[in-house]
């Protein structure tokens, strides 16, 4: 276990749980306004908007790739919202509809028209954290890390600023609105944090994986508590235990670590409810 | 037209119509996401049943995987719906993940063996009409015929558990196991679906043509026999423009075709209801 303890290693896990810190903490509030699902819709959608960007400005430069999934995901809230009201669809399907749309858009503009671009489709949709040391250094870290923290820095200053309405929205939407917050551009602006963060993760985690950093560890924790902060030091607590662990499985199975991060997660999720459900169970026999 | 091409064209339309159908009961519950959840967790079924089939390729070891991944993905997502704390929709998200990472541990496994046979499994994810075989093609066509009979003989049964199944119970019609029922339609027609459609952009064969068919009727008969002819006319279609342009895959081809045809639906609904409104 020693031989792979080098810079390589430090840096996979470092822009791993810098990914998971910062995605559990916006997935929280997804989950809580009952838009989990909305991570797996942006995530999907981004794809054209990254090829449109390599076919206007011909490369793929990060500020570039940041703006495309910005306005695709804005497109794609706006999308979601547009149907729900004009009361074509319910929201459930018009999700599913926006975003198979817009992936399956493109995924034909980039085999027909950016037939030798830089994006691969296998590259999006698995992802590979063993990248990370192989890329560019920006300051001497690895560019994927230098993206994370500087979004991870600015989101959660924001995150902080907007704490308390945030949180008022997610609990009580009426409420929120009644007390004159502009709900709806708190709305757009999260969906905004989301995509970006999405597409800052792409590379090392890929487009279905992503939705996992969001959404797993936020609901462990809303699982084991009832308040924000808990949720979120719960989600935290399970990012910091199982992205090393995963990480070192991948090493030790030479697998994908994105991949047996999740899985990990995943079971540690799924035995922790099992518990939950013997515990809530016998609860409710004693009250009866 | 050559006999491959056509038999390919046949398959696709068959599997729209299965999908047109179950999407159709899937809008009702509103779960349409639900698809796509069945839909990612077919992975681990099937790179389990490559691995325990000592790397046998027959396509019916891989379906019977697929569908046993697919069940458990729906038993895991009751169980955790039970719970008061965990929402529909986080569930769907966590399943739809964690199946997957599970599939995507097993399939670079796979990748990384040396000396065996590949499956190819990654064609699974974008899905190629052209690699449907003759066994796919039977595969199809029967769990279609067998949709098309469940739906026809349980119909009253189904629409009973799918709109009140507290009345059903009265009635002494068990909703809970029909609306199991329901979830296995799902995820028979998810199943033969992947590989023509991909496990991607299979949730959108489910929910497009049955949004369509939502729009031009209310009743859920009329609905359930637009969404099939829908389904499979959008399917077959966009099979046929994905041979002419080779480039395209079949999925995608079959889901914009799809689109085009809700983006065209939604523009005379919404000119209808202005002109009876006004």
């Amino acid at each position: 276990m020693i031989e792979f303890m080098n810079s390589d290693f430090f840096w996979i896990i470092g822009t791993g749980l810098l990914a998971s810190l910062l995605c559990s903490w916006l997935g929280l509030h997804l989950v809580l306004k009952r838009q989990a699902m909305m991570s797996d819709a942006l995530s999907h959608s981004v794809l054209p908007g990254l090829v449109v960007v390599y076919l206007i400005f011909g490369t793929l430069t990060s500020i570039g790739i940041l703006l495309g999934a910005i306005i695709t995901g804005v497109i794609t809230a706006a999308l979601i919202e547009f149907l729900k009201n004009q009361q074509l669809l319910k929201e459930d399907a018009a999700t599913g509809l926006v975003f198979s749309s817009l992936f399956a858009f493109g995924v034909v503009l980039l085999q027909v028209y950016a037939g030798n671009a830089h994006i691969d489709t296998q590259c999006l949709l698995f992802g590979e954290l063993a990248f990370v040391p192989l890329e560019n250094q920006i300051f001497g870290m690895p560019q994927s890390f230098t993206q994370l923290l500087g979004l991870f820095v600015l989101l959660s200053i924001i995150l902080i600023a907007f704490h308390k309405e945030l949180v008022l929205i997610a609990f009580h939407e009426e409420m929120a609105k009644s007390s004159g917050l502009p709900v709806r551009a708190l709305q757009y602006g999260l969906m905004i944090a989301v995509s970006a963060v999405i597409i800052t993760c792409f590379q090392s985690l890929g487009a279905v994986l992503v939705i996992a950093f969001l959404v797993l560890p936020a609901s462990f924790g809303l699982l084991l508590f009832n308040d924000f902060k808990g949720a979120l030091f719960g989600a935290w607590g399970l990012s910091a235990v199982c992205v090393p662990l995963g990480t070192m499985f991948a090493f030790y199975f030479d697998n994908n670590i994105a991949a047996n991060i999740v899985s990990l997660e995943f079971f540690v999720f799924i035995f922790t409810f099992v518990i939950y459900r013997i515990f809530e169970k016998q609860v409710r026999v004693r009250i009866h | 037209m050559n006999s491959l091409l056509f038999e390919s064209l046949f398959a696709c339309a068959m599997l729209g119509l299965a999908c047109g159908l179950s999407g159709s009961f899937l809008i009702l519950r509103r779960q349409a996401l639900a698809g796509d959840m069945i839909g990612h967790s077919v992975l681990p079924g099937i790179c389990a049943a490559f691995v325990l089939s000592q790397f046998n390729t027959n396509p019916f070891i891989l379906l019977l995987g697929a569908f046993s991944g697919a069940v458990a993905a729906t038993i895991v997502q009751e169980f955790l719906t039970k719970s008061k704390k965990i929402k529909s929709e986080m569930a769907l998200a966590i399943n739809l993940t964690g199946f997957y990472a599970v599939g995507l541990s097993l399939l670079t496994w796979i990748q990384k063996q040396e000396g065996i046979k590949q499956a190819h499994l990654e064609s699974y994810l974008l899905g190629q009409a052209a690699t449907l075989s003759h066994a796919d093609l039977v595969s199809i066509v029967t769990c279609t015929l067998i949709s098309i009979a469940i739906v026809f003989f349980l119909y009253k049964e189904l629409r009973l558990s799918v709109f009140d199944p507290l009345f059903a119970r009265t009635q002494g019609v068990p909703a809970k196991m029909y609306l199991f029922l329901l979830s296995a339609l799902v995820a028979v027609s998810v199943v033969v679906s992947i590989k023509a459609v991909g496990l991607i952009l299979v949730s959108a064969l489910l929910v497009i043509p049955a949004s369509v068919a939502s729009l031009l009727s209310k009743d859920l008969s009329t609905r359930l026999v637009l969404a099939s002819c829908i389904g499979s006319l959008c399917a077959g279609g966009g099979a046929y423009l994905s041979f002419l342009h080779t480039n395209i895959p079949t999925g995608p081809s079959i889901i914009l075709l799809s689109t085009f045809a809700f983006i065209i639906t939604a523009f005379i609904h919404k000119k209808k209801q202005f002109r009876t409104s006004s």
